[in-house]
């Protein structure tokens, strides 16, 4: 699903976000990516939904080869990866409904899938009941959960959480975890970039350790060495 | 078929969420919008006075043309078919429009009008030259002509006969070109406000615009809106210039022709409503081309 061979990237002013990256993400799988802020968490993910383009080394993601792909192709792609972005980027002059309803409008959606599907994942988020509101009204957790609705309206193939819970009480983190595991199991490829702690060891999901810009670590489903018979933080 | 009904579906509904979006978003940027049409109303007065403006100062000249002539006094004693002769050679002179023979009698006849004297009597004879009547089409050739028409034998006397208005067209038409150059860099200072304006208020928006490519929207899906926006701001910026205009000018018309009887100004409604219609035509061009720029810009950033 998604493929890097010795990817590095290097922003204009030569900042070297990320080096000699190579790592192989299956459909279906569910990743953490963890590691200390400014370690490159999020130029990977940027990578995955085309917002930069390696320097060096080949980014495959849903069979396109970003080197290969032309500028007029990435619109069409980016609508099968729903994106939960660490500064929430929504549309100001929107309103909640809006703004999660324009992650479908722009795949040219018929009005009756706009009106089935928008307050489905709004309910999904708990936030059926502010949907004519504006961002700027919301708090900070629910602005997050707008975005996780939007990213999750079109039913992607492959969702990107750039630190999600970032704004989040424990509960809440738990709770969206949850909601991510869910979308997982729907067959989604989920690929959340962290730096809590206390989320990711509790799920055992496979985890990729970033340490400035390089990947120094990848522990794998089921190669925890105390492994439960069933997560707790699942079931709670 | 089947694929050709889809894709007509899709454009209408893409229209439909186009035409939405639009008015949403004018609406909730009021205040931007109100600064894009307030720049565009005041840009297209000041475009459409200064044609207003050259429009009369071109039909004061062609006024003053028609009233320059030159008066041709003949010798003593040019005969008929002379005379014919030299109404033709005058005729083909280059820039001449009209030649008109006056007989003396008929000098005579107009002056002792003009005096209510019966001259004829008082004098015995009469004093006045035939002569010719010779219109230009140029009022500023008059002098060339002039030369020319005395180069000829039987000719006794030329007089520029409305030296004043020769002069006044003259001025007229360096008024005219200076008009035509500062309409052409009005033009431009408006077309730069408008552009302007239209730009910040895309720059307003840039991060919108980032978010719509991050969510897959395409450059055109993105495009649309702007440009419906820029040429409704656009559009209703020329509407209330021209209706200002239109209202204004008949004002000032009817002022100035109380005060100054004798300038004729133009005072043509289908003129008006022509102008009205260039200044919607410009104003929807240049709010979309705005839009079409400025969005341009943040696209591929």
């Amino acid at each position: 699903m998604i493929r890097m061979e010795d990817v590095s990237l290097i922003y204009p002013n030569g900042v070297e976000a990320l080096s000699g990256i190579n790592l192989e993400i299956k459909k279906g799988e569910f990743i953490f990516i963890v590691g200390p802020t400014g370690c490159g968490k999020s130029s990977l993910l940027k990578l995955i939904y085309w917002e930069e383009m390696p320097s060096q080394g080949k980014v495959v993601v849903s069979g396109k080869d970003a080197g290969r792909l032309r500028a007029v192709q990435i619109p069409y792609l980016r609508r099968n990866i729903g994106v939960v972005f660490q500064d929430f980027k929504l549309l100001p002059k929107k309103t909640v409904w809006e703004n999660v309803a324009f992650a479908l409008e722009v795949t040219g959606a018929s009005r009756a899938t706009v009106y089935r599907e928008v307050p489905r994942t709004l309910e999904l988020v708990e936030l059926s009941q502010k949907a004519k509101m504006y961002p700027d009204n919301l708090s900070w957790g629910e602005q997050q959960r707008v975005c996780v609705a939007r990213a999750l309206v079109n039913s992607p193939s492959i969702l990107l959480a750039d630190e999600p819970t970032g704004n989040l009480d424990p509960q809440a983190s738990r709770k969206l975890v949850q909601l991510f595991l869910k979308v997982n199991r729907l067959g989604s490829t989920v690929v959340m970039a962290t730096h809590n702690k206390n989320i990711v060891d509790p799920v055992r999901e496979r985890v990729m350790g970033l340490k400035k810009g390089c990947l120094v670590s990848d522990m794998q489903k089921g190669q925890y060495p105390d492994e439960p018979e069933e997560s707790e933080f699942l079931s709670s | 078929m089947t694929c050709r009904k889809g894709n007509i579906l899709m454009n209408l509904r893409s229209l439909n969420f186009f035409l939405h979006e639009t008015a949403t978003s004018l609406l909730r940027n009021g205040l931007m919008t109100m600064a894009v049409v307030s720049t565009v109303t005041v840009s297209l007065i000041i475009v459409g006075s200064s044609l207003l403006i050259l429009t009369n100062i071109k039909a004061l000249a062609k006024t003053l043309a028609d009233q320059v002539e030159v008066a041709v006094y003949l010798r003593e004693g040019v005969g008929e078919s002379d005379r014919t002769l030299l109404q033709v050679n005058f005729l083909h002179l280059e820039g001449v429009k009209e030649v008109k023979f006056v007989s003396k009698e008929a000098a005579l006849r107009r002056l002792e009008k003009d005096l209510g004297e019966n001259l004829k009597e008082i004098i015995g004879l009469n004093p006045l030259p035939d002569s010719f009547q010779v219109k230009v089409e140029k009022a500023e050739e008059i002098k060339r002509i002039a030369e020319q028409i005395e180069g000829f034998k039987e000719v006794e006397e030329v007089v520029l006969s409305q030296e004043v208005a020769s002069n006044l067209v003259k001025v007229g038409g360096v008024v005219e070109r200076g008009t035509l150059v500062s309409l052409v860099l009005l033009g431009l200072v408006s077309l730069f406000l408008i552009m302007n304006a239209v730009r910040l208020s895309v720059f307003e928006r840039r991060e919108e615009i980032k978010i719509m490519q991050l969510v897959g929207a395409t450059d055109w899906f993105i495009r649309w809106p702007f440009i419906l926006e820029g040429i409704f701001e656009g559009l209703v910026g020329a509407a209330l210039s021209g209706v200002i205009l239109f209202l204004s000018y008949g004002f000032i018309v009817s002022q100035l022709q109380g005060f100054l009887p004798f300038l004729t100004l133009v005072d043509d409604k289908v003129m008006l409503l022509n102008l009205a219609g260039v200044l919607l035509i410009l104003g929807m061009f240049l709010g979309m081309v705005g839009s079409l720029v400025a969005v341009g810009r943040y696209l591929e950033d």
